[in-house]
């Protein structure tokens, strides 16, 4: 056995021939030199001498060698042979290790009847009740599990049977084979496919039925139609998978154009309506009808009656016109009509929904001046009015003032008394507003 | 066939501790046969001469002993003009407790040492007793030829 050693075992230790420590070492009895025995053996076989001093040794001058130095190596400590197996352990329990304990060991399955040799850990995991022993069948002689054997028997080839028509005994091999020539089976006329209803044993048709059959005498015939009738539905298969197909595909096109039609609306136009509308008529009539009622999409012809809402035509021009003067209240209602921008449907779709969006945008723009002037204008009319309100209050206080001091006078020439003595009875009213409010 | 631990063991200690003026490298493709060098010995007449030499272990080493020739062309009365060497210790003097360093390193002591009482070149080891200085002055100039850098 090789052993790995953990470490440098001590050199006083090492075989000389070997450069191991010590196997079973003995010791020379002239020249005291140790080695180990194998190494020592195979040295004395090429050389009567000692390794070490070439001083004359046979195998009878060796001599255990001393016990110490016999504990010193078996105490040295080696790996496990496992590569696997992390275990360390002195040399001398490495046999016990590998024959008890080692989990990378191969041991065979203590169960009977299985020979099988795994690791030692995986013996937990082995289960063997799957490996059952194998029987040989009494008459074939083939290896076969005990519970396969009875389905075994029941169909073995050697097993013997015998013809049910000619009563000859036969092997089941054989069996099948015999069937098909033996003289004495019923068998229909070769003709049965084609009409002949005789039936009898198969001597009597090679003998007798065959020369008289009246199917066999035109069996060419018949040959050649079969030919032509297979090549006829091949033909018919071929055309029948071919209309599936097309079939398909008039459905998936039909889906595919109620689709665009749907998401094109009223911009959707086939080249020519009217001779769209007259193609379809022709080809439903030819197709099922079922495709032609399962149509959910209205014919288009309100195109016209659409249109009316969309005016056909106006240029760029037009538009900047009508929106190059927009203080002007007159010009603004004259060009009111033109001025919703133009859909047009001679363009696609994505023309007109980029026209749409544009005219958005500049009536937004003409909402928000128009909104900007309406509001200056409010303005200015609300201050003009709030002058004028203020200006006819001053007035009619002036003329209060007027007609209160027309009346002061007409009191005093009335009473007599005199006009100051009221004067405190109006103590805010400045004297110069007074006098101006005379004046007026 | 694997190779002997022994043999594992020697060729790492040759490579990792080498002897002074000895090289030693086995090939990759066969474990059991060496490249070696040896350096002359001072005060030898191959002084200075690098000398290369095979080295191949036999099947039955360590109980055979290896088998050295040297390559470099050497005028030494021991060394023959195949390579061959004239020493005990590499015929019936081997002893399995030798190794490749102790070989080796008997092969460099030849080369200070030469024998001309033993010789393998008898031309060579005749002229050594006849005239060892002009020998010795061969020898140099086979060295400065043949095994120098």
């Amino acid at each position: 056995m090789q052993y790995n050693y953990v470490g440098e075992p001590n050199p006083n230790l090492l075989c000389c021939i070997c450069r191991a420590p010590f196997l079973d070492p003995v010791t020379t009895r002239s020249c005291g030199h140790t080695f180990c025995r194998t190494c020592l053996v195979q040295a004395l076989d090429h050389a009567k001498q000692c390794p070490v001093d070439r001083s004359p040794l046979s195998l009878e001058d060796l001599t255990p060698t001393n016990p110490i130095i016999r504990a010193l190596v078996d105490e040295l400590i080696v790996e496990c042979i496992h590569t696997e197996c992390p275990q360390t352990t002195q040399r001398q329990l490495l046999t016990s290790h590998l024959l008890d304990s080692c989990p990378f060991s191969l041991v065979s399955c203590p169960t009977s009847q299985c020979d099988e040799t795994l690791h030692r850990k995986d013996l937990a995991k082995h289960d063997c009740t799957n490996v059952t022993k194998l029987v040989p069948c009494d008459l074939c002689g083939t290896e076969i599990s005990l519970d396969d054997l009875e389905l075994h028997v029941s169909e073995c080839q050697e097993d013997t049977t015998s013809c049910t028509a000619c009563s000859v005994s036969l092997t089941r091999a054989q069996a099948s084979s015999h069937s098909e020539t033996c003289p004495a089976t019923i068998v229909d006329c070769v003709q049965a496919p084609n009409g002949c209803s005789w039936n009898g044993p198969r001597s009597l048709f090679e003998s007798s039925h065959k020369s008289t059959c009246p199917y066999e005498a035109i069996a060419g015939f018949f040959a050649l139609n079969s030919t032509r009738h297979t090549q006829l539905e091949q033909e018919n298969n071929i055309l029948r998978y071919k209309m599936a197909t097309l079939e398909d595909t008039v459905h998936t096109l039909r889906r595919e154009l109620q689709s665009a039609k749907a998401a094109l609306g009223p911009w959707y136009r086939a080249d020519g309506v009217s001779g769209y509308s007259s193609d379809r008529q022709s080809t439903s009539s030819g197709l099922s009808s079922s495709i032609s009622t399962s149509d959910p999409t209205p014919p288009i012809q309100d195109y016209n009656a659409l249109a009316a809402y969309f005016p056909s035509e106006d240029t760029p021009s037009n538009r900047a016109a009508g929106f190059s003067s927009p203080s002007s209240q007159s010009s603004w209602e004259a060009s009111r009509t033109e001025r919703i921008a133009p859909l047009n449907l001679s363009t696609s779709l994505e023309g007109a929904l980029v026209g749409i969006r544009e005219s958005v945008v500049t009536l937004d723009s003409a909402l928000d001046s128009l909104g900007r002037r309406a509001d200056i204008a409010l303005a200015n009319e609300t201050m003009r009015l709030n002058e004028d309100v203020m200006s006819l209050r001053a007035n009619i206080h002036g003329l209060r003032m007027q007609v209160h001091t027309i009346m002061i006078e007409r009191n005093a020439q009335v009473t007599g008394r005199n006009p100051e003595m009221v004067d405190g009875a109006w103590p805010a009213l400045p004297t110069g507003r007074y006098y101006s409010g005379t004046k007026l | 066939m694997a190779l002997p631990k022994r043999i594992i063991k020697e060729t790492e200690r040759l490579v990792a501790d080498p002897a002074p003026g000895i090289t030693a490298v086995p090939h990759d493709d066969n474990l059991r046969y060496f490249d070696v060098t040896i350096q002359g010995p001072d005060g030898s007449p191959f002084q200075q001469g690098i000398f290369k030499l095979e080295l191949f272990l036999p099947e039955e080493y360590p109980m055979a002993p290896p088998k050295v020739r040297f390559l470099t062309k050497i005028y030494h009365p021991n060394i023959d003009k195949l390579g061959r060497i004239c020493l005990d210790i590499l015929k019936d003097k081997w002893s399995p407790a030798l190794q490749i360093r102790t070989v080796l390193l008997s092969v460099q002591a030849l080369l200070s040492a030469p024998n001309p009482d033993d010789p393998l070149a008898t031309d060579v080891a005749k002229h050594y007793k006849e005239n060892e200085k002009d020998a010795q002055r061969v020898s140099r100039e086979w060295t400065q030829l043949y095994a120098s850098e």
